[in-house]
């Protein structure tokens, strides 16, 4: 069971607003879903190591060669709005 | 109070020099139209994926070596989530858990003080943004992947003048390193955490320039003792500073403190680093202590030539190489060569496109053939026109001077009687006799003549 | 029908009309349309292309390997001019400025891209009921679902005469829809095929793969598709000796025991069926540590999930409404808020909880560690045996009404046999083995880079089992 303190701030974090009986909804199936994950807290993992992949990669670079992208018009057109090159948003104020 | 109790920790974040941008081969150039320099990558279209630039992490690596750190052998990136106009991916890819270099250290020249380095890695720089009339963002998503390197220090900066110490030997020392060019303070932003011992941290975020960051700090010391006296609460709180009025100001608040939910970067794989990947040039304490021992000059005159300019300092070395050490070009090098730069508008590497008509020049100087002025005006005109002129050596027929000078004394009897009481006065006796000679003799020759002609006539 | 090889493939059939002077324009003309006729049933597509755009990509192409065989791509996977949405409203409209690695290798290889097919939003879902626009039907019986989260994609490979779909698989995506609707999937090694332009659900969990009616037809576009992506660094691949004979089977006792009925007497009649004529042995065995690969998975999947899903904000791209006078924070939470549809919510807050500081160690690393363990223990049986054997999904196609009413972890809970290999990125295959009310699959699961014991494991198959057509069929040439 999270607490709704910790709930709300989730929410903010994740730039995502609920209506009341969402709210509800949603933290009711989040502590279920919790509630099921317990069984990892059975497994010893004290010596195990991370898998950040399935399978190990590494050390892949990329030459340092500038080369421009082929469809710049492509990106830009996908804004609403642009004024003299640049893109619009919204406020920071 | 002691100054052990102003504890002051920098963030700085250095461009690096590379072709192309951090995770992307978009040209990493600072002057182009907005929002021309951008592919799927840079702005975060969904489906494109990063790939790290090799050049980029040689430089972080030589960055790391070069402060005297610990490299991590296995180095990872995270990403760090935080919603901003200026971020395509609403998260910056950066490194967290395991940075490139850790544990390192400055020592200050003036003090031998160590400035503990806590960690240098890499991280992607977010687009620029300018505001509308109304406030609305304009973004420019240029800037957004280029390169950029975070060092941070430990708190053990004690003053605002300490701190410039520390950013002109950081700079000189990226300098050597090829990262920064001349102008490179304007490359690194620097973030300033300030506490006084027993109270809050607080942040001035942002401030660009050596001079800007040192008067941040004075005024933001000066404010906090303040609040000490008066028994007011520190907050710990967000600054930014106003390069105008000169003074901190708080940054408006967020209601919530963004949790940044790290991950590791899962579309990028380990990477293995190792110490012997990068070789580290001569760096400015090196290069002190070796001409200081070679020339036989103090060490804080070495040093204010070699952090002040590495042209200047590479020019030096090439010229002591050739003609011999002289510690008249050393002094003009030092001294007058960077006024007659700045004055002429002209970049340092100027000693290098113009190195043997400079080299000539100064081998005068040396030799005592010309005065510093002469020198002055002859580079002054080769930076101009491209050309060296005519240098009319100093005579070194002094009988012209000796009947001068006994003319001169015999038609101003005064002024023979006014040394006797003041020796300086022989400096306006020899300014007199240069202007009528128009500079073709040595001051120093003049001088001795004089000197020895008064010394006659008074006997 | 004259097909070049002993194994069954519907692209050798085609290629063998096409060679023998098939008139390939009037085939498509009629083929579009017949599509979007039945689409209207199905829901297979979210976008079907005209047959003017079908036949002018023809005239570019030009006798290639795969002389003009139709196929489709899941709407999570970028064509450049097309729109690609992911099955959610945040995307509706986005047309990238640039194709898929894979899309580029299929045009290269003289394929014809129909459509993209549907499915749940950012592959969030077991049965494609999470889509923004419409739910795949599954042919054998409307009422079904298609499965998920690649629906459109098994759907449109179980109607479509000639056809394969290239998917995408994050814990089962792939598998679930080839089961339900009888048809074969491939989910291949992980990184073995570039992730470029495939938009993520989780980096370190997607992988492209194939659907088609016969394995045959899924190893050929494997093998186009696959290979080293300098844009994809985690792409990666090495070749290993493929075995032919003495395959050794291990069976995972513990999560058979998770099935229904119906689906354990139509695995183990497969198995009993594959390993009496070949003679090959099998066997059973408990395997604990996978009762813990379903919340591992969720907790890495969903923390990857919520920050690829962090740039849709209603800037840049996509939909994008609203006042821009708003404060930013304001503006993106009512963008995110407005077009992302409730499970994509629920992943996002999930994913966010289980990386927030004070959280991160107890779900997040601990779910890293877990998977490196199963990892672990997955490669100790592949140490003696060759195939791991199960049935593929633990239920047969719910009902849609039914599916709908099913709480998320009831839920998450049905990928319970697709999640391992999925987990570990090891590949596996699903063949229809049943039909009921709908189809069933069995799924074999070898090590990393043995895609082809697999193709040889279904071959096997396809020569004692005979495939039925579906109920609904589209492209039939008579």
């Amino acid at each position: 069971m999270i607490t709704d303190g910790v709930f709300r701030r989730v929410l903010l974090n994740c730039r995502i607003r609920l209506g009341k009986e969402e709210y509800k909804e949603m933290k009711a199936e989040l502590d279920k879903i919790l509630e099921a994950f317990r069984v990892l807290d059975k497994i010893d993992t004290k010596n195990a190591k991370p898998a950040y992949h399935p399978i190990p990669i590494q050390d892949v670079l990329r030459g340092d060669k500038a080369e421009r992208f082929n469809n710049v018009k492509g990106i830009v057109s996908l804004a609403r709005k642009n004024k003299e090159g640049y893109i619009w948003g919204p406020k920071t104020m | 109070m002691s100054t052990r109790d102003v504890m002051i920790g920098l963030e700085m974040h250095i461009t690096l020099p590379t072709k192309s941008k951090l995770f992307c081969s978009c040209p990493a150039t600072h002057d182009a139209e907005p929002n021309t320099n951008i592919c799927p990558i840079c702005m975060g279209l969904p489906g494109s994926k990063p790939s790290l630039n090799k050049d980029a992490l040689l430089k972080a690596v030589l960055i790391a070596k070069a402060l005297g750190c610990k490299i991590n052998e296995q180095i990872y990136f995270s990403r760090k989530v935080y919603f901003y106009p200026d971020l395509p991916k609403n998260y910056q890819i950066t490194q967290f858990e395991v940075p490139i270099g850790y544990d390192g250290c400055l020592a200050l020249f003036s003090s031998n003080k160590k400035i503990g380095i806590r960690r240098v890695h890499l991280e992607e720089d977010p687009a620029s943004i300018k505001y509308t009339k109304s406030g609305n963002v304009l973004v420019d998503y240029n800037r957004s992947g280029i390169p950029l390197v975070e060092v941070v220090t430990e708190p053990h900066i004690n003053s605002s003048l300490q701190a410039r110490e520390f950013l002109n030997l950081l700079t000189a020392n990226l300098q050597y390193l090829g990262i920064l060019s001349e102008k490179g303070h304007l490359a690194m932003k620097t973030d300033v955490n300030i506490s006084i011992r027993g109270y809050e941290r607080v942040e001035i975020k942002n401030i660009s320039g050596i001079y800007d960051i040192e008067k941040a700090i004075e005024y933001e010391i000066k404010r906090q003792l303040k609040k000490i006296k008066y028994g007011i609460r520190i907050e710990r709180e967000t600054l930014r500073f106003d390069d105008k009025r000169k003074i901190t100001i708080p940054v408006r608040r967020k209601e919530f403190e963004e949790d940044y939910g790290y991950i590791f970067e899962p579309d990028l794989p380990v990477f293995h680093t190792n110490h012997e990947m990068v070789k580290l040039p001569e760096l400015p304490a090196e290069k002190v202590e070796r001409l200081s021992k070679l020339y036989n000059v103090p060490l804080a005159e070495v040093a204010e030539l070699v952090l002040f300019s590495k042209p200047l300092t590479e020019f030096f070395e090439n010229i002591a190489k050739e003609l011999g050490f002289s510690a008249k070009i050393f002094s003009f090098v030092k001294n007058t060569l960077p006024s007659i730069l700045r004055e002429n508008k002209a970049h340092s590497d100027v000693v290098f496109k113009y190195y043997e008509e400079l080299k000539t020049i100064l081998s005068k100087l040396a030799r005592g053939e010309i005065t510093g002025n002469v020198a002055k005006n002859a580079i002054a005109e080769l930076i101009k026109t491209g050309k060296l002129v005519e240098i009319k050596s100093v005579s070194k027929d002094l009988s012209k001077v000796r009947e001068r000078i006994l003319e001169y004394l015999n038609e101003n009897e005064k002024i023979v009687e006014e040394f006797e009481k003041n020796p300086k006065v022989i400096n306006y006796i020899i300014g007199q006799i240069m202007k009528e000679f128009k500079g073709k003799y040595s001051p120093a020759d003049i001088h001795k003549i004089a000197l020895e002609v008064l010394r006659k006539k008074l006997r | 029908m004259g097909a070049k090889n002993d194994v069954a493939s519907k692209i050798n059939e085609f290629l063998f009309m096409v060679k023998n002077g098939m008139d390939i324009e009037n085939y498509y003309i009629e083929l579009v349309s017949e599509l979007e006729r039945v689409n209207r049933k199905l829901n297979m597509f979210l976008k079907i292309r005209s047959a003017k755009e079908c036949l002018s990509e023809i005239k570019k192409l030009g006798g290639k390997q795969l002389s003009y065989f139709p196929y489709s791509a899941k709407d999570n996977i970028c064509t450049e001019g097309i729109e690609t949405t992911a099955g959610s409203k945040i995307l509706k409209g986005y047309i990238p400025p640039f194709d898929a690695t894979v899309i580029e290798k299929m045009k290269r290889s003289g394929a014809v891209l129909l459509g993209k097919t549907n499915m749940d939003e950012f592959g969030f879902g077991t049965f494609s009921i999470n889509s923004a626009f419409s739910i795949p039907r599954n042919p054998y019986n409307t009422e079904l679902c298609a499965g998920g989260s690649s629906g459109g994609a098994g759907v449109a490979t179980a109607v479509i005469e000639y056809h394969v779909a290239i998917a995408v698989s994050t814990g089962g995506s792939i598998s679930c829809p080839a089961a339900f609707n009888g048809v074969v999937g491939l989910t291949p090694t992980y990184g073995s095929v570039s992730r470029w332009g495939l938009i993520d659900y989780a980096n370190s969990l997607d992988k492209i793969g194939v659907m088609g009616k016969y394995t045959k037809d899924v190893e050929i576009i494997f093998n186009i598709i696959a290979g080293i992506d300098k844009r994809d660094p985690t792409t990666n691949k090495k070749k290993i000796n493929s075995k032919a004979k003495g395959i050794r089977i291990f069976i995972p006792e513990n999560i058979i025991s998770g099935c229904n009925k119906t689906i354990a007497k139509s695995f183990w009649n497969a198995i009993e069926k594959l390993t009496n004529e070949y003679g090959i042995e099998y066997r059973l065995a408990e395997l604990p540590i996978l009762q813990h690969a379903v919340p591992a998975y969720y907790i890495i999947a969903t923390c990857e999930a919520s920050t690829n899903l962090a740039r849709f904000c209603g800037m840049r791209y996509g939909m994008q409404e609203g006042s821009y006078d708003k404060y930013f924070d304001e503006y993106f939470t009512d963008a995110r808020s407005s077009f992302f549809g409730k499970e994509a919510k629920r992943r996002i807050i999930l994913g966010t909880f289980a990386r927030m500081a004070g959280y991160r160690n107890k779900y997040y690393l601990k779910a890293l560690k877990v998977r490196g363990m199963i990892i672990g223990e997955l490669k100790n049986i592949f140490k003696r045996y060759d195939i791991i054997a199960t049935p593929t999904m633990p239920i047969t196609a719910p009902p849609i009404s039914l599916a709908e009413k099913l709480s998320p972890i009831e839920t998450y809970m049905l990928d319970m046999l697709t999640i391992p290999p999925n987990l570990a990125g090891m590949p596996h295959i699903s063949l229809p083995i049943a039909y009921k009310d709908s189809p069933i699959g069995m799924q074999f699961i070898a090590n990393h880079y043995a895609e082809e014991l697999l193709f040889h494991m279904g071959k096997l198959w396809e020569s004692i089992f005979k495939y039925k057509p579906a109920p609904i069929r589209v492209g039939v040439i008579k």
